[in-house]
């Protein structure tokens, strides 16, 4: 069986001011090239359980394992083979990017070459010679990016990577991930951004309160909310509602003039049609509520936290 | 090696390890400036003596009888008088303030030498002083130096605190005490440089000034050596100081932590020691840096017969640099220790 590139068991974290960031978290990520979106709500563990795979947090308790090897005690075995970007870019103001690119290159000794295609992979050749104080923060973004490539990592961990930038930026970084995904890497995402990670992941993991909530391929979670709900448009959507109530559905209110959601697989949608009109209420219109890895996310997390 | 590298070139690439040193140049360019408006190539204002110069009498009886035209009608008594301030304004003995390499201050030295006086040659007496003799001028110089390690050191740790740089570095170099070790090494090796440029920069101002508004007498072969073994005693503390700021801004996260304790430490350590820990003071930091800079002796107060105080030998310059070491020492394996155990969130 193949060694997971990620294998965390029972990770848990817990901070001086006795807050638990991570209670018992489990993730284990195959090898191979798959991109895995990593999202939860604000304070739900992700950056934290990102630091914890890299070091930079010790664990309170469990274990974390990068390619087979004990994070704890052998982290500077495995660091060539990842790249990883947390939270925000953290470079010298007054160096350029290029000199912030080549001080990171020389710990380990990656050639000047990489750097070149490692910025112009990113976009930013021609800005490279500026101070980074002066980048703006998408540039920032895409400099960090820059240098997760450096090493030509297998893992590539990255920490909401469309931050900051516009939407041009956004498919850029997603078309980029996704080559990454393509060329064999292991990527292992955290975003807020969820439309993006649903165009851009294979897999997804929803964690929330510091435990893992939900994890599989990002279809079948979509497919999880794509079902039981009809949008039903009426003139009279509290008349409705009363009529539908009264009849058993589960219905629920919405903000959006003269519509209303109604629980119920698309199957049996001419029920509803019945129920109104037995009470002389005609709707204008009904359709399934379309599917999305935001509702799904809304729907696991309910009440946990915003996005 | 190749982070040692990393390191040594974000030393010298940093603004401030060019600027700090560049003000403090300048200010040594400002100093001596002030000490050569303040003294002159001409004999200064010359002092008045109230009875007759013994050598001016001679030298002018002398010179009268070797037949100079302008004294050949003066008697005895008139040169008396006219070596008397007194009687005679013209007459003057001089003091020549001179700008010494070799000479402390309180050195002095007379001779008999002559003077031009409206173009009449006035013998009298010379008193040669040394002012501010460059061999107490250097420690002294050497002492600031380490101020300035100190912030380099404290800014060195303290940026990349604030930029963020460090967990940075350590997604791609993970062994923290070999990170914490090397930014001592490289930046200490480069603030004992920076401090070694500054020292040999103002020995030579003071030679400068020194030629041309004092004497070089005295600065031979063991005078140069001398000169080079401070400042390579200099480096050497400079380098264990700049150390110590590292490791106080890596405890404290910041550059301002470590400059404001060992400044602070710098001005009230004496105070301190002299009201409640006088034992103390042969192991006080600035005055083991000063020792082992100058090469002298650190003392101890012990008390005599009769309850005074008195200074007695404690130890020498090598215990000195010693005790400086473990000043150094101390905080950066207390901070090694926190930095290899922190949490960077």
């Amino acid at each position: 069986m193949q060694q997971p590139v990620i294998d965390v068991r029972g990770l848990r974290k817990d901070f001086r001011n006795g807050v638990a960031a991570i209670d018992g978290l489990d993730i284990q990520i195959e090898a191979g090239g798959r991109v895995h979106g990593f999202l939860g709500p604000n304070g739900a563990g992700k950056t934290t359980t990102i630091r914890c795979l890299l070091g930079l947090i010790r664990p309170s308790a469990g274990d974390v394992k990068l390619f087979g090897v004990d994070v704890a005690s052998n982290l500077p075995s495995i660091i060539g083979r990842i790249g990883a970007l947390v939270e925000t870019p953290k470079f010298f103001p007054n160096f350029s990017g290029r000199k912030n690119l080549q001080m990171l290159a020389d710990v380990v000794g990656v050639r000047s070459v990489a750097i070149d295609e490692a910025l112009d992979t990113v976009g930013l050749s021609d800005r490279s010679g500026d101070k980074f104080g002066t980048y703006s923060l998408g540039m920032k973004q895409r400099l960090a990016i820059a240098a997760t490539l450096l090493k030509d990592p297998e893992l590539i961990i990255l920490d909401e990577p469309a931050n900051g930038l516009d939407p041009a930026g956004i498919v850029e970084i997603r078309q980029l991930i996704r080559s990454l995904g393509s060329s064999g890497r292991t990527v292992f995402v955290s975003s807020h951004q969820l439309g993006e990670v649903q165009q851009t992941c294979d897999e997804v993991m929803i964690i929330s309160k510091g435990r893992l909530i939900r994890q599989g391929p990002v279809s079948e979670m979509v497919s999880l909310g794509a079902s039981n709900k009809q949008i039903v448009t009426v003139r009279d959507p509290a008349q409705a509602i009363r009529i539908l109530n009264d009849a058993g559905f589960n219905v629920q209110p919405v903000p959006e003039p003269e519509t209303v959601h109604v629980e119920i697989p698309a199957a049996r949608a001419d029920e509803i049609t019945k129920a109104l009109a037995a009470h002389q209420v005609f709707l204008s219109g009904m359709r399934p509520a379309e599917a999305s890895l935001e509702s799904v996310f809304l729907e696991l997390t309910e009440g946990q936290g915003e996005l | 090696m190749k982070l040692l590298k990393v390191e040594l070139k974000r030393f010298w690439s940093r603004r401030i390890t060019l600027i700090a040193p560049g003000v403090f140049a300048l200010l040594l360019v400002l100093g001596i400036g002030i000490a050569f408006t303040q003294s002159s190539a001409d004999p200064p204002d010359p002092d008045y003596v109230p009875q007759p110069d013994a050598g001016c009498v001679e030298f002018t009886i002398q010179a009268r009888e070797e037949g100079d035209p302008q004294l050949a009608n003066l008697s005895d008594d008139e040169i008396r008088e006219s070596c008397t301030f007194e009687d005679n304004p013209d007459r003057r003995v001089w003091v020549t303030d001179l700008l010494s390499l070799t000479r402390s201050d309180d050195w002095s030295e007379a001779r008999i030498a002559e003077q031009e006086f409206n173009g009449v040659a006035i013998p009298g007496t010379e008193y040669r002083e040394a002012k501010r003799g460059f061999d107490s001028a250097l420690p002294g110089i050497a002492t600031m130096v380490l101020i300035l390690a100190v912030v380099l050191g404290g800014s060195f740790v303290g940026a990349e605190y604030r930029a963020g740089t460090v967990e940075n570095l350590l997604l791609w170099e993970p062994r923290r005490i070999k990170v914490i070790l090397t930014k001592c090494l490289s930046g200490g090796l480069g603030a004992a440089l920076v401090g070694g440029l500054l020292l040999v920069f103002f020995t030579g101002l003071f030679f400068l000034l020194a030629s041309v508004r004092g004497t070089l007498e005295g600065a031979d072969s063991r005078f140069v050596l001398d000169v080079v073994i401070v400042i390579a005693r200099s480096m050497a503390v400079t380098a264990l100081f700049f150390t110590l700021a590292v490791a106080i801004a890596t405890l404290a996260k910041n550059t301002t932590a470590a400059v404001v304790a060992v400044l602070g430490w710098f001005i009230v350590s004496n105070i301190i020691i002299a009201l409640v820990a006088k034992w103390f003071q042969p192991f006080e930091l600035f005055t083991n840096a000063n020792a082992v800079i100058g090469g002298g002796e650190v003392a101890k107060t012990v008390k005599i017969l009769g309850g005074s105080d008195v200074a007695v030998f404690s130890h020498g310059p090598w215990t000195a640099f010693a005790i400086v070491a473990l000043w150094a020492l101390i905080p950066t394996i207390v901070a090694a220790f926190v930095f290899h155990r922190r949490d960077l969130t």
